[in-house]
């Protein structure tokens, strides 16, 4: 039983607990006192007029928080006559009772989702026509829903009327009405109406155009404390603003000092309460009636569907609603000891922007307005450089991409601050995505067949066609003007590659730095200009290609692309390549004779020589005639591999009798070939030398063996092994 | 018997404790879905980082004052069906001030009338009657006359006893103050 007692003691405490949390502390002790309602300044026209206050998400979120729907009338009506069902149906309206969170309404006709299970074509919801309407007069949504809520209870209500719908905001509900006339016009009855012609109202009072003939203005008026027939009077209200005027012009009462004792509840019999319950709700819903001191607003930027590009300025601008309730000033403007609002570079504050080149500073695209509008976005305000609570500041700059900035979009935050003050920020961070493209760009058009090199053999003339797809002109070598750059096609993936097959380049990276031919678009007529390259033309890079000795056989991929040269945004694109293959089979000899074998005293030299014949597919140079790159084909001592010969005291090296051909014959061995210092395939090469016994070396036959070789090259071996018997005598 | 009898006492405990322990997890439970599940829906933040949204769900104050406004709406409607007292129609001057160089008048009629006329009579001694008159203009829940801008100049110094009287064909109604310049 103790233990039961101890259970029942916490069970006690945690209900208590539970009552007081739930019940207390859950009330708002930050509740709106009406004692604080300012009747010359309800509201803020910053306030008033901030129609970004709340999406529609936001908006259905708030509607549905505020109201448990009793769709079916189930609970006891607080209205008499049973349940609310009851009430309802004696009144010949059947469920579902659908509540402001649940209500869909087609504006253009009027009908509706109440007593309805499904929404009719064309419907949308509650939230969203109270946006919609919002936007098109730029009054906040949250006014609309106050004076929803404080014209029948609307918001809160769980079993709302359907004329709490179709008269939901009081517009065209006079307080008198001529017998037998509706009590409301019908002309405004739906819920789409009514909201549209709240806001449409609010919107004109504001504006104060010509033909309103608003009742109330800015300055002193005489606004009543309850209807006429109470004969309560008026009383005198300093209206300080226009939001404040709108909604006097609306609700043309004000609250006496018993309503505002009051809180929410009843006053005097000369008590009205609808002004006073707007900045109640508002206040307990919403927040302060009241802007900052200093709010900034985005309100517009420039479009930028166009790209930029490197060095090249463009005009954006920003714009900006005062919404807050201080006077802005800019430095043409503000008053000695009044701080300036400038639009500064953000995210992080005071950020250097790399597009700030001709600002007044990396960080402040500008230090003035460039306009001032209205809140209307168009009319041009009276002073260009005072912004007044409302007004729309616009800023124009330039925004300037430098050369050496990474292609692509860049997005550059700003926003406008109230110079060196302490609370600097204003709120109203926004952006600009710039995009960034080069107005270089290539597209590959055509290229010569894929060479065949054999190695240490012909060089292969190539060619590559660009079209110039960008929208500035191609210059070479030889056309660049002063503060351009060239255009190369250079070794590419990655760039400044040394190529393993350039054969005359300017250069191991650059294939070429000329156009070969400037064609005109269709590829074949010869353009005027040779040397330049405009946008549509194509361009043609001639360039050489040969496989030294040291490239390896099989097929060699080499990437090219022309860029700018010396560009910081040198890429233009087209990515292209070569395919070469490389054949190395090619350096064969065959011994193809030689001289008697020589037979000498020490110190004594004999002229000897081998031949061989050109058994391979790649032509053979020496040392005169070998080009740039190729390797030679010497004769040299062997077996072992570059031996060093005791005959050799008249040799260039111990290793090599001779470094040029002596002779070079056509494949009878007879005939003299054209060129004596190369030989092609199928002719024979002499190598004439002269061996010379030394001092020292045994009396004897010594066999010497030679081959040729290409000199300095992987594929040295071109077989060919043969001998001289030297035999040395006394 | 007393065995039946003390097993039944201990039936009833059993399930006097399990009913409290049920409402001891339930009340747990509720308290933590309020604080950890409800409690990052209590606002939302909006652009200006010190306005937010409530969106807990209405005090009662708020709610008898949302009720007071439909009963209001409701008895109006039924009272407004069977048609008003002509009689209790009224005209107020709203607001009377110079602007410029003009004085402007304005006005509220409480009913919704586009026919009706609106004649302004100022009279000052020593002074020249003035005499406007303008139409009214229906304003949704009420209407106004289409403004009286009375020239400053025709003024000048002095204390005007100015009556605005609207009339249409079934009712009339005045309004009355000094202009003091």
């Amino acid at each position: 039983m103790k233990f039961f007692k101890v259970i029942l003691f916490a069970t006690a405490i945690s209900a208590v607990s539970a009552i007081v949390y739930f019940g207390v502390l859950s009330n708002n002790s930050s509740a709106a006192d009406g004692r604080n309602f300012n009747a010359g300044r309800i509201i803020d026209d910053a306030v008033f007029t901030n129609s970004s206050s709340m999406s529609v998400q936001d908006i259905q979120n708030f509607l549905s928080s505020k109201v448990t729907c009793d769709t079916w009338g189930q609970k006891r009506s607080e209205l008499g006559g049973g349940t609310r069902a009851q009430w309802m149906n004696s009144r010949g309206i059947s469920a579902p009772f659908r509540c402001v969170s649940d209500y869909y309404e087609n504006s253009s006709t009027g009908q509706n989702n109440y007593s309805k299970n499904e929404a009719p074509a064309g419907s949308v919801s509650a939230a969203q026509i109270i946006y919609n309407y919002s936007k098109q007069f730029n009054i906040n949504p949250q006014v609309l829903i106050v004076t929803l809520q404080k014209e029948n209870g609307l918001i809160t209500d769980e079993w709302p009327t359907p004329k709490q719908y179709s008269e939901a905001m009081g517009f065209g509900c006079p307080d008198n009405v001529a017998p037998g006339a509706p009590a409301c016009d019908p002309s405004y009855g739906s819920f789409s109406a009514q909201i549209y012609q709240a806001a449409r109202h609010f919107r004109g009072y504001i504006d104060n155009k010509s033909g309103w003939w608003v009742p109330f203005n800015t300055g002193n008026n005489q606004i009543m404390w309850n209807t006429a027939p109470t004969n309560c009077g008026s009383g005198t209200v300093n209206i300080q603003n226009r939001s404040t005027v709108a909604l006097y012009s609306y609700t043309p009462y004000q609250p006496n000092q018993a309503a505002l004792n009051a809180g929410y509840g009843l006053g005097n019999g000369c008590s009205a309460y609808g002004n006073r319950n707007f900045y109640l709700y508002f206040t307990d819903w919403f927040g302060s009636t009241y802007s900052d001191a200093y709010n900034a607003q985005f309100n517009a930027q420039s479009p930028l569907s166009e790209p930029f590009y490197p060095g090249e300025p463009r005009q954006v601008f920003l714009q900006y609603k005062n919404n807050g309730s201080a006077r802005w000033y800019d430095d043409t403007s503000a008053p000695a000891g009044v701080n300036p609002v400038h639009l500064a570079a953000s995210v992080p504050t005071n950020r250097q922007s790399a597009f700030s080149y001709s600002w007044p500073s990396s960080g402040r695209p500008n230090f003035t307005f460039t306009r001032v509008y209205e809140s209307n976005g168009t009319t041009l305000a009276a002073n260009q450089h005072i912004v007044e609570p409302g007004q729309i500041a616009k800023f124009e700059f330039t925004m300037t991409p430098p050369w050496n900035i990474n292609l692509g979009t860049h997005r550059e935050h700003f926003q406008p601050v109230l110079e060196n003050a302490a609370n600097w920020s204003m709120s109203g961070v926004a952006w600009l995505d710039i995009t960034v493209v080069s107005r270089y760009s290539a597209a590959f058009h055509s290229q010569s067949p894929a060479p065949r090199l054999m190695q240490n053999n012909d060089v292969v003339d190539n060619f590559i066609m660009y079209k110039n797809s960008g929208t500035a002109a191609w210059y070479d070598s030889t056309s660049t003007p002063a503060g351009y750059y060239p255009t190369n096609l250079v070794t590419a993936a990655p760039f400044g590659r040394n190529s393993q097959i350039s054969m005359g380049w300017p250069s191991k990276q650059v294939a070429s730095n000329t156009f070969s031919a400037v064609y005109e678009a269709n590829g074949v007529t010869l353009a005027s200009n040779q040397h330049i390259v405009m946008p549509g033309q194509i361009g043609r890079f001639s360039f050489k290609l040969a496989a030294n000795a040291n490239v390896k056989q099989g097929s060699i991929r080499e990437y090219l692309q022309p860029i700018i040269s010396g560009s910081p945004n040198p890429e233009m694109g087209a990515l292209s390549w070569v395919d070469a293959t490389v054949d190395t089979t090619t350096h064969v000899a065959q011994f193809a004779g030689q001289s008697a074998m020589p037979t000498l005293t020490r110190g004594a030299g004999s002229p000897v020589y081998i031949q061989y014949k050109n058994n391979g597919s790649a032509r053979w140079y020496d040392d005169t005639s070998v080009p740039q790159g190729f390797s030679p084909v010497h004769l040299a001592a062997s077996a072992p591999t570059n031996r060093q010969s005791v005959f050799s005291y008249s040799w260039p090296s111990e290793g090599r009798p001779n470094f040029t051909f002596s002779k070079v014959y056509e494949a009878d061995g007879v005939t003299l070939a054209q060129n004596q210092h190369v030989t092609e395939v199928g002719q024979i090469a002499r190598f004439e030398f002269n061996v010379t016994a030394p001092w020292t070396v045994n009396y004897g036959t010594h066999r010497e063996y030679f081959q040729p070789v290409l000199e300095n090259a992987n594929n040295w071996n071109m077989g060919g092994v043969g001998w001289l018997d030297i035999t040395v005598k006394p | 018997m007393k065995t039946i009898q003390n097993k039944k006492k201990n039936k009833k405990i059993i399930i006097v404790a399990s009913a409290l322990t049920g409402l001891l997890l339930a009340g747990g439970v509720a308290y933590a879905a309020r604080n950890y599940f409800s409690a990052p829906q209590a606002s939302v933040e909006t652009q200006a980082e010190d306005r937010t949204i409530d969106l807990s769900p209405p005090t009662t104050e708020q709610q008898d004052a949302g009720n007071d406004a439909k009963e209001d709406f409701i008895d109006r409607l039924d009272e407004e069906d069977n048609g008003s007292d002509t009689s209790s129609v009224s005209i107020s001057i709203s607001s009377s001030g110079q602007s410029d160089q003009t004085y402007q008048m304005r006005t509220i009629i409480n009913t919704i009338d586009d026919t009706g006329t609106c004649t302004l009579t100022m009279k000052s001694a020593g002074q020249q009657e003035i005499t406007q008159s303008v139409g009214t203009q229906s304003m949704g829940s009420y209407s106004v006359c289409k403004g009286f801008d009375v020239p400053a100049s025709s003024l000048g110094q002095n204390t005007w006893s100015t009556e605005i009287k609207y009339a249409n064909q079934s009712v009339t109604a005045t309004a009355k103050m000094d202009v003091k310049l």
